[in-house]
């Protein structure tokens, strides 16, 4: 059985809402992203940290770029880097936060 | 009392505490939680007879490893935080003698990519009597 449901349907039951502040300028825009915050630790350094990431739909801010501040809750994040996932449907911003 | 490079050890994380206070630890089987922060750690320690007494000189490399967070300037963080470090290890004197021999510099590479690890690598010297390895006798 095919999967039907919609991308912005599927993000939207599990997302919360974000806003994006793109480094280049420009007005902020709001949106929806599924967010993750698995903790680990980190290779060589024995620090442990979270690892912030933001899963979306492809069509929501085809723009954004490593750089670009996301607001979720109460924090704000940098974008580290933007990467499509599997049929490029989705794609994941990997995050850092900034405060 | 203990072994006596682990007093050398303790002598200079005491240094650091006094200016990272509770960020200091010389346990390496824990990870970090709160950056930015130090571990300060026994390396090699190479041991010769002296000509004196019959003692023998120890030579301990000490690891001192600094690791902060930044997500924008992760090397200006470290470089200041391991010059706080050295300042510190070595006002009024250097402590023990330290002598440092090293940097070594590490990044995240992954992830938030904000994580910056600094190593000073130094050297203690300092003698001990074969029967009292828990009494240091300093040679700086």
């Amino acid at each position: 059985m095919a999967f039907t449901e919609l991308m912005v349907v599927f993000v939207g039951d599990f997302g919360v809402a974000a806003t994006r502040t793109p480094a280049a300028g420009g007005s902020a825009q709001d949106g929806t992203v599924i967010f993750d915050q698995p903790g680990s630790v980190v290779d060589g350094m024995d620090v442990i940290a979270t690892e912030p990431l933001a899963l979306m739909a492809s069509t929501q801010w085809p723009t954004l770029a490593a750089g670009d501040l996301l607001t979720i809750g109460a924090h704000g994040y940098r974008v580290r880097q933007v990467l499509p996932l599997d049929d490029g449907a989705t794609k994941r911003a990997v995050l850092a936060q900034v405060s | 009392m203990a072994l006596a490079a682990a007093q050398v050890i303790d002598a200079v994380a005491a240094r650091l505490l006094a200016v990272f206070p509770g960020a200091v630890f010389t346990d390496r089987a824990w990870p970090i939680v709160t950056l930015p922060a130090w571990r300060v750690l026994a390396g090699d320690e190479s041991i010769a007879p002296m000509t004196v007494h019959g003692l023998q000189q120890h030579d301990l490399e000490v690891e001192l490893i600094g690791v902060v967070r930044a997500v924008d300037a992760v090397d200006d963080a470290m470089h200041a935080l391991a010059s706080q470090a050295l300042t510190a290890l070595n006002t009024p004197s250097p402590v023990l003698g330290f002598t440092l021999t090293g940097i070594g510099r590490a990044l995240q590479g992954e992830a938030e990519a904000a994580h910056g690890q600094i190593t000073l690598r130094g050297l203690v010297s300092f003698a001990t009597a074969p029967a009292a390895p828990d009494t240091l006798i300093t040679i700086s």
